[in-house]
């Protein structure tokens, strides 16, 4: 697969688990630091595998930007006041509570994105496929259905389109048009779901006792990285417990001494969160190609003459 | 299990979910009570995944299902040029209304999870399953009100959209504030009224062209091939 | 009806559309046998079918059904596989062992992470056929496999499933009307009529026996049943070649075609690619078709021939060449009307009855409610389908939606008809019905263009048949001199002709040919 990251590779027992802790440690922080370790970290697996552009990054920064000023506008607390608002105060806690949110909301969005990337429907199916058998089976038909019903709908465009029978010149018309498509695209659906109902219960869908084939392998980087994601997920809940990465912003901004435990937590989050670019950089180094997407002729040639 | 006894247990499940919210937003004035909403809409729409998998549902209607969640996922990409003028609620409460309570909850809640795999997934997933998933699964039980009057069904559809809107709001606010402010929610409910206007005005559209030609679509599925 | 079928048989079934073929092979699979009364008992594995446990049925008798795209239930290639087997319960390294042993030979290694919804038809039927198969049963049935397929994608499937005969003994019962490669390796022929068995014969005595109608014959021996020859029939190219060689011929004689003036859609160096960095489906192709003619393009998969269609057709823009309809440059505007009729001609309608589909129409052809009425009436009539009017479109057979389909396009008074495969998957029946429809076409002084792998319809129908190959047209000509050129893409019957009778590519030139002396 020419688009495969080197993380997605682990087995999706694995890669959930891990997105798991590093998803909730990131929305459920109050902490600026561990908000900037997964913003930056996020940032730069993003920058390893889909990259990323000058024009992508300002949008992101001036969203931050907006969280970040907007949040003095609705809350008031904290004691260092910089100005008053319509007879509101405006102060510098509340600013800092946003910006430290920016850095939340902004790490939460691309760790979405490098979790679609990785977790692909495949993992996905297999994460339901124990517990809920006929439900992946559901999410299974459903992922197939899609791009049936995408091309069905473009070929009864073109059809149409060739007849004269497609108007679509005004948005009235456009969504008449589609609607009138969306509704026979229904009726085909419907009519074919019946014959893949017979090849399912032709294959035994309704014998009791259905298992889940895998193909994935637990391997040992699997293990390895499990052991990171439990040391850090334990240090954090620590820490959480014992107050040792207590940050508040309200009424003044105050934080525990750095302690040993403080130190471990940070070290190992920082350590979990890096393990997807450090798997893209070290991986594929070999293969002295790590744009992953190229997958020109020339690209494959060299791959492979190496 | 009675259909009476399975209404009564799922319909405790949902609306044990809003009462842990409220509660927790209450109690816990701190981030805290984010997870605990996020994990119970969660846990909710796993109940309820639980309990399918523990009933006999005929192929055919779990086909049908599969179909109808396909249909309003790639209703969401079909009409991707209008912003937020989607089919996915109306296409949620016809499945719910023709095909009963749990096809009406999986069709919702699955829409939201595989489109999510496609649009973006995010924090909000669960609770975009679980208000999909609760849209469609009143429309199952209201199903006989609603079959029978279409200003009904409509005034339904309308409800449903300021409901979708005004619950992902609470989670807008809960998310980027950590807390419940209740002015920020203000703020936002009210930036969201256009959104929410295309919404209601979206799903009173596609129920009014697509709920009886569907209805009858599946009517005919079910008689020519018996089930 | 009785009948019984030994181990390790290959056992063609066939018959006429309506003969109750599909219902005979469902209801030995006793998952999907249709509703309504039963009489009689069937046996399975000398045991009366109910003493068959749920997981045998299951697991033992595989069945696989015409629709290519319906039979897949999921999205990857190896959860495809996999799906039988886990429904069997086993366990997941046995599993893992069987698919990868059946993607091995079926030749699936290459696809196995693939989506489904990548593969083409070809392979999801092959797909198809490999995931029954891991559940290895040890009767397959076959419910017209290669019905949706292209002729290369169906010889492949077809003979995949010899090999699962010959090599693994497994019993076979095909329903097919694609004889021409089956029926010679058949061990027997089954012939239904009107829910009767008529014939159960070997395949050399089926062939001469007047009980099996003549579209379910290969088409050697339906060149001997035309010469009314006797004795035993040949099934096979080099049997009907020997037939042939001591006969005295006459050299096949075409008319040149009369020359019309002006071309009714011409294309002059178009170029094509659907995105900036995919490769050119069409380079530098020109091609042009007359005036109340008929012309086929032909070519394998991929060659562009649908993509051509859609260009003229005016849903897709070639980035560079000229495309004229009626001597007028069309890029922009449409001088003459076109329209195109799907692969699938289902995909044209929109309602859910064949009047009320072929009323639009009419009302965009600018009619009035009354007018409209006549106008869908008087067409229906002309098409032989008032009977069909009032009935559910997808209620219809695959030769009744192709006509309501061409109804509904006829009523928007096109110029130009582009066709699209239009015998994909026909019967004997249906495909001369659609070649007399063509001809009607002609009669009427539309124009005609037709995309197809079926060399036969070409031969028959066309005045003009056209090579495409690597995005551009290889090779132009009137039918006999078309098929004559060349040496392995052309009719079955020139196969047969080849060397005997000069310029035969039909079953009409060689009938002929003989018949003159």
């Amino acid at each position: 697969m020419s688009n495969e990251s080197a993380f997605s590779r682990l087995h999706p027992l694995t890669l959930s688990l891990w997105f798991f802790f590093v998803l909730t440690v990131t929305v459920m922080t109050v902490n600026p630091i561990l908000a900037a370790l997964s913003l930056l970290f996020s940032a730069l697996y993003k920058a390893l595998t889909t990259g990323i552009s000058i024009k992508g990054i300002s949008v992101s920064l001036a969203f931050m930007l907006l969280i970040a000023l907007l949040n003095p506008l609705f809350s008031h607390h904290g004691v260092t006041v910089l100005f008053f608002l319509n007879d509101l105060p405006v102060t510098l806690e509340s600013l800092l509570f946003g910006g430290m949110m920016s850095l939340v909301v902004m790490s939460s969005v691309l760790w979405c994105g490098a979790l679609a990337l990785c977790m692909t429907s495949d993992k996905v199916i297999w994460l339901f496929g124990k517990p809920f058998p006929k439900l992946a089976v559901l999410i299974s038909l459903t992922l197939r259905l899609l791009p049936a019903i995408k091309t069905s709908y473009g070929r009864m465009k073109d059809a149409r389109t060739a007849a004269g029978l497609y108007d679509d010149s005004s948005p009235f018309a456009r969504i008449s048009s589609s609607l009138r498509i969306f509704s026979a695209l229904v009726t085909m659906i419907l009519e074919d779901s019946i014959d893949t109902a017979d090849s399912m219960k032709a294959r035994g869908l309704m014998l009791r006792g259905r298992t889940s084939c895998s193909i994935f392998r637990f391997r040992p980087a699997d293990f390895a990285v499990l052991a990171l994601v439990l040391l850090s997920a334990a240090a954090a809940a620590y820490s959480s417990v014992s107050k040792a990465v207590l940050f508040t912003f309200y009424p003044a901004v105050s934080y525990g001494s750095m302690g040993a435990v403080t130190a471990l937590t940070y070290g190992s989050f920082a350590l979990t969160a890096v393990v997807p670019s450090f798997m893209e950089v070290t991986l594929w180094k070999q293969l002295h190609s790590t744009t992953y997407r190229s997958n020109t002729p020339q690209a494959r040639n060299s791959r492979s003459t190496v | 299990m009675t259909k009476r006894k399975l209404a009564a247990e799922l319909l405790l499940v949902l609306a044990a979910v809003p009462l842990c919210v409220s509660a927790g937003s209450l109690l816990f004035a701190d981030r805290r009570y984010m997870l605990v909403a996020a994990v119970i809409a969660l846990i909710s729409c796993l109940l309820f995944f639980l309990s399918f998998e523990g009933r006999d549902t005929g192929t055919k209607k779990l086909v049908l299902i599969s179909a109808m969640t396909a249909l309003s996922v790639a209703g969401r990409f079909l009409f991707s040029p209008i912003p937020f003028f989607k089919p996915v609620t109306a296409i949620v409460i016809i499945c719910g209304v023709n095909l009963g309570c749990e096809a009406g909850f999986l069709c919702g809640s699955l829409s939201a999870f595989i489109s999510n795999f496609l649009f973006m997934q995010g924090p909000w997933t669960p609770f975009q399953m679980f208000i999909w998933g609760a849209i469609g699964f009143f429309a199952g039980l209201l199903s006989k009100p609603l079959k029978s009057s279409p200003v009904l069904l409509l005034s339904y559809g309308a409800l449903s959209g300021i409901l979708y809107s005004a619950f992902m709001d609470i989670w807008t606010t809960v998310w980027f504030d950590g807390t419940f402010l209740f002015s920020r929610y203000a703020a936002a409910a009210v930036a969201a009224i256009p959104v929410t206007i295309v919404y209601i005005f979206s799903n009173i559209v596609f129920l009014f062209a697509l709920s009886g030609p569907i209805g009858k679509k599946l009517e005919r599925v079910r008689t020519k091939y018996g089930f | 009806m009785s009948f019984s079928v030994c181990e390790g048989e290959l056992v063609l079934l066939c018959g006429r559309s309506g003969s109750g073929k599909s219902t005979l092979l469902k209801l030995i699979k006793r998952e999907i046998a249709p509703f309504g009364e039963r009489g009689g008992e069937i046996r399975l594995f000398g045991r009366s079918e109910e003493d068959l446990s749920e997981r045998d049925s299951v697991s033992k008798i595989g069945f696989v059904a015409q629709s290519v795209e319906a039979q897949l239930v999921t999205e990857t290639v190896w959860r495809e596989l996999a799906f039988g087997a886990e429904s069997l319960g086993l366990p997941s390294g046995e599993i893992r062992r069987r698919i990868a042993e059946t993607a091995m030979y079926f030749g699936l290694e290459r696809l196995f992470r693939r989506k489904t919804a990548t593969l083409s038809g070809g392979e999801k039927q092959l797909l198809n056929l490999a995931s029954v198969m891991v559940c290895e049963p040890s009767v397959l049935l076959l419910d017209e496999p290669t019905a949706q397929l292209d002729p290369i994608a169906a010889k492949k499937l077809i003979s995949c499933v010899l090999r699962l005969n010959r090599e693994l003994g497994i019993t076979v019962l095909v329903c097919e009307h694609r004889v021409d490669e089956l029926f010679s390796y058949a061990d027997r022929i089954l012939c239904l009529d009107k829910g009767r068995i008529v014939t159960d014969l070997p395949p050399k005595t089926a062939a001469s026996d007047a009980s099996v109608f003549f579209g379910a014959l290969p088409t050697a021996a339906q060149i001997f049943r035309r010469l009314g020859g006797s004795g035993e029939a040949p099934i096979t190219t080099a049997q009907c070649r020997s037939f042939l060689a001591d006969k005295k011929v006459t050299p096949a004689f075409h008319p040149d075609p009369e020359c019309t003036s002006t071309p009714a859609a011409a294309i002059k160096n178009v170029f094509f690619r659907y995105g900036k960095s995919d490769r050119d489906i069409l380079s530098d192709l020109s091609f042009s078709a007359d005036t109340g003619s008929v012309t086929s393009i032909l070519g394998g998969n991929g060659a562009g021939k649908s993509t051509l269609l859609k260009i003229i057709a005016g849903v897709e823009k070639p980035y560079s060449g000229k495309l004229l309809l009626g001597g007028k440059n069309a890029v922009k505007k449409h001088a003459l009307k076109t329209v195109l009729l799907p692969q699938s001609p289902r995909e044209l309608f929109m309602t859910s009855s064949v009047y009320e589909d072929l009323l639009e129409s009419a009302c965009a052809a600018g009619y009035g409610k009354e007018a409209g009425e006549a106008a869908v009436n008087k067409t229906a009539g002309e098409l032989g389908i008032t009977a069909l009017l009032h009935r559910h479109p997808y209620d219809l057979s695959g030769g009744e939606q192709q006509k309501a389909a061409l109804a509904k396009l006829l009523l928007l008074n096109p110029d130009i008809l582009l066709l699209d495969e239009p015998t994909k998957g026909m019967d004997y029946d249906s495909k001369r019905e659609t070649i007399r429809l063509i001809a009607a076409l002609k009669a009427k002084g539309k124009t005609v263009i037709i995309a197809t792998h079926d060399t036969q319809t070409a031969a028959l129908c066309s005045d003009r048949c056209a090579l495409l190959f690597d995005g551009s047209v290889v090779c132009s000509d009137a039918p006999g001199e078309f098929f004559t050129g060349l040496a392995h893409y052309t009719t079955p019957e020139a196969h047969i002709a080849r060397g005997i009778i000069p310029g035969a590519v039909t079953s009409d030139d060689i009938v002929n040919a003989v018949r003159q002396q």
